[in-house]
């Protein structure tokens, strides 16, 4: 069961993982689980979750510490097993789930990345008791953004 | 309103691999040099 080697082959997709909460209703914390390179576009983000303009910030350090048990720059999907009253709203990127087999996480401390599969993660997911939001980032950059400009033709 | 418990199962690295060990959970670790 356990491996202690270095990632090879099947290489995995690193997570960025951010414990966010809306300012101004501070019950109201999520955990963002995405791909390293899945931009995550906040004002789309904001609308999505309805939190109001400005109002999605990075949560506070000790409240995170308080319902994930996670310590500043180990927040990782394994700590959403520790909200056991099920305070925090998860919210997982689509690409992890669509286009990646193996997705690594910091065990809870920062100087290790620990690698598991997406069926595993999922099965993380699920011993938690919460259930996660899967969300397309990409459509919330859509909505967030400037329409696109079309080019005028240009005269000859 | 009844305040969540403060006790948490996963603390450490320790404690992640033998939650995941315990559930059949196959994984990778690699440390940081």
């Amino acid at each position: 069961m356990l491996e202690k080697v270095k990632f090879e082959g099947d290489q995995p997709v690193f997570a960025k993982n951010l414990f966010l909460h809306n300012k101004k209703k501070k019950e109201l914390v999520y955990l963002v689980i995405a791909a390293h390179d899945t931009n995550i576009d906040m004002k789309g983000l904001t609308n999505h979750l309805k939190a109001g303009s400005g109002n999605l910030r990075a949560g506070d350090q000790e409240v995170m510490e308080h319902l994930l048990g996670a310590t500043k720059g180990a927040v990782n999907l394994f700590s959403i097993i520790n909200d056991a009253a099920k305070r925090v709203h998860l919210i997982v990127d689509q690409r992890l789930f669509d286009e990646t087999r193996q997705v690594a996480f910091h065990p809870m401390q920062n100087d290790a990345t620990t690698s598991i599969s997406v069926a595993d993660m999922k099965k993380v997911i699920s011993l938690s008791n919460h259930e996660a939001e899967v969300l397309d980032f990409s459509k919330l950059v859509t909505e967030g953004a400037a329409p696109e400009k079309k080019e005028e033709a240009k005269k000859p | 309103m009844v305040e969540p418990t403060t006790t948490k199962s996963l603390t450490n690295i320790a404690t992640t691999e033998a939650f995941l060990a315990a559930n059949g959970i196959t994984f990778k670790v690699r440390y940081q040099a």
